[in-house]
């Protein structure tokens, strides 16, 4: 009987887990993680050409607690430097406990053409590495798009491990292919919405993702979202000082609960 | 004023109000009716709202006067939109002119466009005290309606089964209005197999419900004697009549109360008789009710061990065969409690007690998953509620407790993001042993209890012409249920988008997805519990040809899944609709084809009717229907409806089960009512 409750969690985990592999911060998760057509310092994590829009370097944390009763969590940290129409980026994410992480590190080139259009490329290297069983590793490369036909509007299009890399077949653990397109519109200066559509090669079916940001005041931001398949609800607030902002998140799946999340970032 | 000068100086929009004579079967009151029933796929009996709809049309508000109370009634205005009308006629001053309706938030064109039949502007102050001239109505309307084929029960072959009465249903209604205060109703019914006898303490029909009803009062606001239901809070504790849970429409998830009415319904359960008053004073209202009724319930002979018990309290209010008739009217119930509230500028807050009372003990259930069903002889249910319109929010929340057993509590937030964008956010968490016996609030389940869920959803209005609506639902169920032999839990998602290019045209795509849990289909003290998943895809679309004709489209596709079991069904129909206007004839018909595997890929659809009656039968298995309905106007006072509907199935030699029988693949019925009303 614990066995099969052991394997019936860790099938859950693993599906859970194909829908969130890279972590974009604390704004685009409680967005529903629809981050194909949005763009900040996280876009690096949710498709690279957002960092072609930013203005000025910047750096972010964060951190994760995945699923209660576990020790899962992941830590991400990222920077981006733009250089006129330029803009390189560097990501650095950890998932796992004591005995099991993996890794992604990633550098991203970004381009933008004029104000509407904004390219990427993004070269990862993954690492899986288990408590004596060794580690493994390989390098993936991702691409992404974004067009911007007016000041609302941006449609998104992100594909991540274009390369159709793999670790070693023993290693057990797969870097899906996903492809993710999205539209975000600006319905007002308060009002945000974010909608994606993401498939993958993993099995785990085609998932709708729909988030929505509500700024009452200029620093303070709310916000929320879902993704349907698998079934996820979100919900988080961001405050930004000057400078700095402070993001909260709380994603709950329909199964595995609530994962809490706190991110930070600095704009130079 | 010099502001609403200039608006109009720039040429808003002139808004025409149609002319409203017709007094027959009103298109946009049908339309209405079945965007709200088509969510509800219940039996529920949705004359009542119809009716009153009809009759809010023909005596319809000042928008000087009118509440948010009334509003609400109008079931397509949100709460949120009700009282920014309200408020909206605080800070500027009575309405002068209709157009000014486009100046309130959320208030779009297609908006006005529905609410125009509804209201008008008043004269100001001075005639004000006069006001309406009091016009008084009498209305008779009259029933017929039964099955074509003999079906087995009415054959004298099942002395146990055998229906008692003829196979006819007759329902007949008497209204009377004087004015837009005092109301008074009879509603007679007997339904199909029940019997229609006088003598021997019987009384002709089965069911009788009147009432008398005064309402606009200084003091005493409202004021039932006989039949009426009561709606309150967010309906967690008492709320009974008609009452919407979650559909397409996002923001009607939150219940609007509407405190006393009338009853009129032919419902048998699920209301009061007796005495209730709405005595109000300045912003603080009290209503104290008490109600006594007999109720239909099945028994457990007393013994040396215990006295006689309640073993289940049938609602149905069917009683056609021996057993049924054996439990009509067996013991009685005794309600009554008070509610007391307080409202200010949008915002109300009130509180509730009331008990229920049997005549004999309801006993404990047998079964381990009625574990928490009531048991004893009297309920008392305590409650609280708020709600409250600030700026574009609205919010709401209920706390109730039945006395001795558990809480629930149901907390929403509702607003207007943007001009075009609006968003709910809706949590409950009904414990497994709470239990009231008049609530209705938003549930997946069977009532209210044994639920957590959290509801989100989201409408845009792209432009006049666009509109998305999108909700997911999250529940879980702590206890177990029927078929459901543990705790479960479940989702749901519905989106939908309409595109009307022009007034006369509209297209709507929508797509629903479920997913819960449920016992395996292996025989098994216990079961384990098992995926069950359904979607359904649907294409609707109506268009108007000339001026007297419509037609209507829809496809619907639906795919179930359990475990490893696979069901699906599709449907299509062709509706045509002939309403001339002013012409002494109108009508409709459907054509249907449906084919689906079984009873969980079957597909309910709304059908026209007769007028106040509206259907949302299953189409199930595989075959052909069709209906046509008819209406002619005799003279001024006389109308006359006439329907026929027929199924044709392929491949069955009969249909329906026990004492409903029939032997032959058609399954075919007609009605036929007559409305006579004098002024």
């Amino acid at each position: 009987m614990k066995v099969r409750q052991l394997s019936f969690f860790l099938i859950l985990l693993t599906e859970a887990l194909n829908g969130q592999d890279t972590n974009p911060g604390s704004r685009l998760t409680s967005m529903g993680n629809t981050g194909a057509a949005l763009q900040d310092v996280w876009s690096i994590q949710s498709n690279p050409a957002g960092i072609a829009s930013l203005a000025a370097p910047a750096v972010g944390v964060t951190y994760q607690k995945n699923y209660p009763g576990t020790s899962l969590s992941t830590e991400a940290a990222v920077v981006v430097y733009p250089l006129k129409n330029h803009a390189f980026g560097l990501s650095f994410q950890s998932f796992g406990f004591s005995a099991y992480k993996e890794l992604r590190i990633g550098f991203a080139y970004a381009r933008k053409f004029g104000e509407a259009v904004y390219t990427a490329l993004d070269f990862n290297y993954h690492q899986l590495s288990i408590t004596s069983y060794g580690s493994t590793g390989t390098f993936s490369l991702d691409a992404g798009l974004q067009y911007k036909p007016s000041k609302e509007l941006i449609i998104g299009v992100h594909v991540s491990n274009l390369s159709n890399s793999s670790y070693d077949q023993g290693a057990g653990a797969v870097i899906p292919v996903k492809l993710a397109v999205g539209a975000s519109y600006h319905f007002s200066k308060e009002l945000l919405l974010s909608t994606s559509v993401v498939a993958g090669n993993d099995d785990s079916g085609g998932d709708f993702r729909a988030g929505m940001e509500y700024c009452l005041l200029t620093q303070l931001a709310f916000r929320a979202g879902v993704g349907v398949h698998p079934f996820n609800q979100y919900a988080g607030l961001g405050y930004a000082f000057k400078q700095v902002s402070v993001d909260l998140a709380v994603s709950n799946h329909l199964v595995l609960g609530y994962n809490p999340q706190i991110s930070l970032a600095y704009v130079f | 004023m010099s502001f609403r000068g200039l608006l109009f100086c720039f040429g808003i929009v002139i808004l025409t109000p149609e002319v409203r004579a017709q007094r027959e079967s009103d298109p946009l009151i049908e339309t209405l009716l079945e965007m709200i029933a088509e969510d509800e796929q219940l039996d529920n009996d949705y004359s009542e709202l119809s009716e009153r709809l009809y009759f809010i049309k023909e005596h319809p508000y000042d928008l000087n006067t009118v509440t948010a109370e009334q509003l609400s009634e109008l079931v397509f205005l949100s709460p949120l939109q009700a009282d920014n009308l309200i408020r909206y006629r605080q800070e500027n001053g009575p309405f002068t002119e209709i157009q000014e309706l486009q100046l309130i938030d959320l208030f779009s064109w297609s908006l006005i466009e529905r609410l125009l039949p509804f209201v008008f502007i008043g004269k100001p102050a001075l005639l004000e005290k006069r006001g309406m001239p009091q016009t008084s109505r009498l209305e008779w309307m009259t029933t017929y309606g039964r099955i074509l084929e003999n079906q087995k029960g009415y054959e004298a072959t099942d002395l146990v089964r055998h229906y008692e009465g003829a196979s006819y249903r007759l329902v007949s209604r008497l209204r009377y209005y004087s004015g837009n205060r005092i109301s008074a109703g009879l509603t007679m019914e007997k339904d199909a197999g029940e019997r229609f006898s006088f003598g021997n303490g019987k009384y002709g029909f089965d069911f009788y419900s009147a009432n008398v009803f005064v309402r606009g009062g200084r003091t005493v606001r409202k004021l039932a004697i006989g039949d009426y239901s009561l709606q309150f809070g967010q309906g967690v504790a008492l709320w009974s009549g008609l009452g919407f849970g979650k559909g397409a429409s996002i923001s009607g998830i939150a219940k609007v109360q509407s405190g006393l009415k009338p009853y009129s319904s032919t419902n048998e359960s699920g209301f009061f008789r007796g005495l209730a008053v709405t005595i109000g004073l300045r912003k603080t209202e009290f209503t104290p009710f008490v109600s006594f009724k007999r109720i239909d319930a099945a028994m457990v002979a007393a013994d040396s061990l215990q006295s006689a018990t309640i073993s289940s309290i049938g609602t149905s209010g069917l009683h056609r065969t021996v057993s049924e008739l054996s439990k009509r009217g067996s013991e009685s119930q005794l309600v009554y409690g008070s509610v007391l509230q307080y409202e200010n500028r949008g915002f109300r807050v009130g509180t509730l007690l009331y008990q229920t009372r049997f005549s004999k003990p309801v006993q404990e259930s047998e079964t381990l998953y009625r574990k928490f069903d009531f048991v004893g002889s009297a309920l008392t249910n305590g409650s609280l509620y708020y709600n409250y319109t600030w700026k574009n929010t609205y919010s709401f929340a209920e706390l109730s407790h039945s006395f001795g057993s558990g809480l629930a509590v149901i907390g929403g937030l509702m607003g207007s993001l943007s001009k075009q964008v609006s968003a709910i956010v809706l949590y409950r968490n009904y414990q497994q042993d709470y239990y009231s016996f008049f609530s209705q609030s938003v549930a997946e389940g069977s009532g209210v209890y044994n639920e957590r869920g959290l509801y989100s959803g989201l409408h845009i209005r792209m432009n006049s012409r666009m509109e998305w609506s999108f909700y997911t639902d999250l529940f879980k169920f702590p206890w177990m249920r029927y078929r459901v032999d543990g705790p479960s839990l479940g989702k749901e998602i519905l989106t939908q988008a309409i595109w009307s290019p022009n007034r006369e045209t509209r297209l709507a795509l929508r797509f629903r997805s479920v997913f819960k849990q449920q016992n395996d289909d292996i025989e098994n003290a216990v079961n384990y519990l098992v995926p069950v998943e359904k979607e359904n895809y649907r294409i609707d679309l109506s268009y108007k040809i000339g001026r007297t004709w419509t037609l209507r489209n829809r496809a619907e596709l639906v795919r179930f899944q359990k475990d490893a079991e696979r069901e699906s069904g599709m449907m299509l129909y062709q509706d045509i609709i002939y309403k001339p206007l002013g012409g002494r004839f109108g009508g409709n018909c459907r054509f249907a084809l449906f084919d689906t595997d079984g009873f969980d890929s079957r597909l309910y659809a709304f059908e026209n009717d007769v007028l106040y009656s509206y259907a949302i039968p299953a189409y199930q298995d595989s075959g052909v229907r069709y209906y046509l309905n008819g209406r002619y106007r005799v003279g001024k006072s006389i109308d006359l409806w006439l329907r026929y509907a027929v199924t044709v199935y392929n491949g069955k030699d009969e249909i329906g089960s026990g004492p409903d029988l029939i032997s032959g693949r058609s399954k075919s019925d007609i009605k036929f009512q007559v409305r006579y009303v004098i002024k």
